[in-house]
């Protein structure tokens, strides 16, 4: 915090300032000690890097650490044992371990000891100003200007004010009968920008408290067409808790780039039905979240159920070249038209893969490599099965069928993945943000500027004496100051 | 014209600025210093220009982002931003002697991201978790923030460098060591940059014609070598120290500069910080999810903050506060590149 003493020496013959400390003055000095809170911050910065070095609970693979302890001692027993130590000192979760909470809790304490302790003082400094200048106080001040003008004390000292209130000064004064006081002080705010900014980081605390008390985080998925109000909290994959109200899935749409398997954005149409009465529907996408009654739905996550499976093949005759589109939502079987040959889908893979066994399989319900096995009938009795590849159409899997098979179209009912979040204290942390960033501009680019003004008569001349400070960018103030007193010059050579 | 080119005129520009105001600095002359301004505002504004021309490069194949979306295009717009910073505060400040600091690092920037191999200078299409306009204030908070704690660091080397008395003086080692330290990581860059195109042997990754070459002997080679620059820049430099302090602002007027750049860094970085917060929180509702990224990003603000308490209230000056900065851009470079490629985590860059 930026500080300047305003002490003044007591009286010679005062008596010694008899001042009992209460108890708690070493735990208050302590506290409020800027050595405790720099070390804070630098114990605060180290530990939080074990967290990015060991993969952390909830957010990726506890179980890859062990890995790592692998490649770092190149000895699994050792290994084990470092993994089992970390685990029970917290290293897995080291942001939400009473240790970590307590260093919070020292910065805090820190944080508002120092600023409690303080505050009163710059109180001071800011609404009592001391108005009268003082010869020591003169010679002590860093800009300082004497100036001699032949005009009465009273019409100098208007000068004198009428310059400070053209500069922005706001003016006190006062008049003795040997001398007349000015006293001009602007951006005295500038040193509450600091309290301001130790308050935000408080109120981010509070903030992030409340919404791990009183919030929650969690996931749910809706299928195209239905509606739900399952959610699955996060952290404890297999609690289920149930809205107050249902929110139904009316469509779900991908856009991908031009050429690509990549995404360029997906959309969920979703409606809220609060007691049985529908609100309008909502259409959100990643980054424009659904708000209803305090709960945020965020768009995650997509996927195909594997459900509600539909697949077009189209079949091309070869002797005579007409081509058929056919399509299939179940295990029927179809007529190719004016061939006699008959085909039977058996299954939908989405996402072929082959397992151990060689055995066909699909890996998700993602339609990543969509494969149609199908069982070709042909007019004399006997059959084929056949495997289709969508992403391959050029791949035949059975030789000398009077048909071209293609699988031209695949689909599934999708799923809508979202991130539903109920927190109470984010706007807690909003306002914290903000004032920190005001706070902070305040304490760095503001500065406290004050001149003081004595004026006196000596030999029907007025002795003008100014003297100025500012608490930060004193460069900038001095060429101010040294404006400030040509211009009370020039005003006075001008009238005298 | 295609706008990598462009960004290689503005590389031109900023390598003559640098030279310039060494020559300004060594000989005083006004003359110079204002041509050599005059330079990185050119500079500038060609490098203003090419950013303009591959943003719209960028709509032309169909993506239509603003280029801050990979690593090419953000140490593109680090350069940028600590041109811009510098510009600003030489207006501001009526000070040129920081830009013998800042012009050198815009010119590193640019050139190393240009030559280094392995580093895709392609427009790509956002995925959807980026495609938001908190993009654009995230980055560009964070980045000005990043360019002035560079300045910082620039200026605390030359400190720590300058206000040694004895070259055993471990500020004075500090300080050399961080300076060889960008010198050989620039070196081997280049070395890696030579192979590729003269040799035309394609380089794998980065440093593989050095440090980090499959050959054992070229290792041993490469770091030997770094040993054998940071022996003659430490011998050097304390050789001359008298002849180059001459050359440079005093050191109360170095100190107040770092310092300076730190109090402009740290409130941008404050909402580099805040700005990535909401963010996060309009995409996947979580403000803060301790992702490798964001706790680096706080370590940073932490010892940026540790800076500021030393130097305000407990009164630090000087080679303390220099080695503050220099740690504090440690982590600057950490979380900018060392996490991406150490850790695991959100962000696909900076």
């Amino acid at each position: 915090m930026v500080e300047e003493k305003q002490t003044s020496p007591p009286p010679a013959d005062a008596p010694p300032a008899v001042v009992t400390k209460p108890w708690y003055d070493p735990l208050l000095s302590f506290f409020s000690s800027v050595h405790v809170a720099v070390v804070t911050l630098i114990i605060l910065a180290s530990i939080s890097i074990i967290g990015t070095v060991l993969q952390q609970k909830n957010i990726g693979e506890v179980a890859d650490n062990l890995r790592l302890f692998q490649d770092f001692f190149g000895d699994a027993g050792r290994a084990q044992r470092a993994f089992d130590i970390s685990e029970r000192i917290g290293f897995f979760h080291l942001y939400q371990t009473w240790y970590f909470y307590a260093l919070l809790g020292l910065l805090s304490t820190s944080l508002i000891v120092c600023s409690l302790r303080r505050l009163p003082q710059t109180w001071r400094i800011m609404a009592r100003p001391k108005v009268e200048l003082e010869e020591s106080g003169f010679k002590a001040s860093p800009n300082r200007r004497t100036l001699s003008l032949r005009l009465p004390r009273a019409e100098a000292a208007a000068v004198a004010a009428a310059a400070l209130k053209k500069g922005g000064f706001g003016k006190r004064e006062s008049d003795r009968d040997d001398a007349f006081y000015l006293f001009g002080q602007k951006g005295a705010y500038s040193r509450l920008g600091i309290y301001a900014t130790h308050f935000s980081i408080i109120m981010i605390f509070v903030g992030g408290l409340l919404g791990s008390v009183y919030g929650f985080k969690a996931y749910m998925q809706i299928t195209e067409g239905e509606t739900s109000d399952q959610i699955m909290m996060r952290g404890d994959e297999s609690r289920m808790a149930t809205l107050p109200f249902k929110v139904r899935c009316d469509d779900f749409q991908v856009d991908y780039y031009p050429g690509g398997q990549r995404p360029k954005d997906f959309f969920s149409t979703l409606t809220v039905i609060d007691q049985g009465k529908e609100l309008p529907a909502v259409r959100i996408e990643v980054n424009t979240p659904l708000q209803y009654d305090g709960i945020w739905f965020y768009q995650s996550s997509f996927g195909d159920t594997g459900r509600g499976l539909k697949a077009s093949i189209r079949a091309v005759d070869l002797k005579t070249g007409a081509g058929h589109d056919l399509s299939f939502t179940g295990s029927e079987t179809l007529e190719v038209p004016g061939t006699g040959v008959r085909l039977q889908m058996q299954r939908i893979f989405p996402d072929f893969a082959q397992d151990e066994q060689g055995r066909p399989t699909s890996r998700s319900n993602q339609a990543k490599n969509p494969v149609a096995a199908v069982q070709v009938l042909l007019p004399d009795g006997t059959s084929k099965l056949t495997y289709l590849f969508k992403l391959r159409p050029d791949l035949k899997t059975v030789a000398g069928l009077p048909v071209d098979l293609t699988l031209v179209d695949f689909s599934s009912l999708q799923y809508t993945g979202l991130q539903v979040v109920y927190d109470p204290g984010v706007w807690v942390i909003w306002a914290g943000c903000t004032l920190m960033v005001f706070g902070l501009w305040f304490a760095f680019f503001s500065s406290h500027r004050r001149v003081w003004v004595r004026l006196r008569e000596v030999g029907g001349k007025t002795e003008v004496l100014l003297a100025g400070n500012a608490n930060k960018n004193r460069e900038r103030f001095t060429e101010e100051f040294e404006r400030l007193g040509d211009a009370i010059h020039a005003v006075g050579e001008a009238r005298g | 014209m295609n706008s990598s080119a462009v960004f290689n005129v503005s590389l031109v520009l900023y390598l003559v600025a640098t030279v310039a105001y060494f020559v300004y600095l060594a000989f005083r002359n006004e003359k110079v210093g204002l041509a050599a301004t005059l330079v990185t505002v050119v500079g500038f504004l060609v490098q203003t220009a090419a950013i303009g021309l591959r943003w719209r490069e960028s709509y032309a194949m169909g993506f239509g982002h603003i280029p801050l979306s990979n690593m090419y295009e953000s140490m593109v717009f680090w350069s940028w931003s600590i041109i811009l910073i510098y510009l600003i505060f030489e207006r501001v400040y009526r000070n040129r002697a920081l830009g013998v600091v800042a012009a050198p690092l815009g010119f590193l920037a640019i050139a190393s991201i240009s030559i280094a191999p392995n580093i895709s200078q392609e427009i790509e299409p956002l995925v959807p978790a980026l495609q938001s306009n908190w993009l654009t204030v995230h980055v560009i908070t964070s980045f000005l923030g990043y360019a002035a704690f560079t300045i910082s660091f620039g200026v605390s080397i030359l400190y720590l460098i300058l206000s040694a008395e004895k070259r055993k003086d471990a500020f004075y080692v500090v300080g050399m060591a961080s300076l060889v330290t960008m010198f050989t990581l620039f070196a081997a860059t280049m070395l890696d940059f030579l192979v590729q195109k003269v040799a035309g042997v394609a380089q794998p990754h980065l440093f593989a014609a050095s440090f980090a070459s499959h050959s054992s002997g070229v290792k041993i080679v490469s770091w030997i070598a770094a040993v054998g620059i940071f022996a003659l820049f430490w011998y050097v430099g304390a050789l001359y120290h008298e002849r180059l302090a001459a050359l440079f602002p005093g050191l109360r007027i170095l100190d107040d500069l770092s310092y300076k750049m730190i109090m402009v860094g740290f409130p941008l970085l404050t909402l580099g910080i805040v700005t990535g917060a909401a963010w996060a929180n309009y995409a996947w509702g979580t403000y803060w999810s301790w992702d490798p990224k964001e706790t680096w990003s706080l370590i940073t603000w932490l010892i940026y903050a540790a800076f500021l308490h030393a130097r305000f209230t407990a009164g630090w000056r000087g080679k303390s506060t220099a080695v503050l900065s220099v740690i504090g851009f440690a982590a600057v470079i950490f979380t900018y590149i060392g996490v991406n490629f150490v850790l695991s985590g959100l962000h696909s860059y900076g």
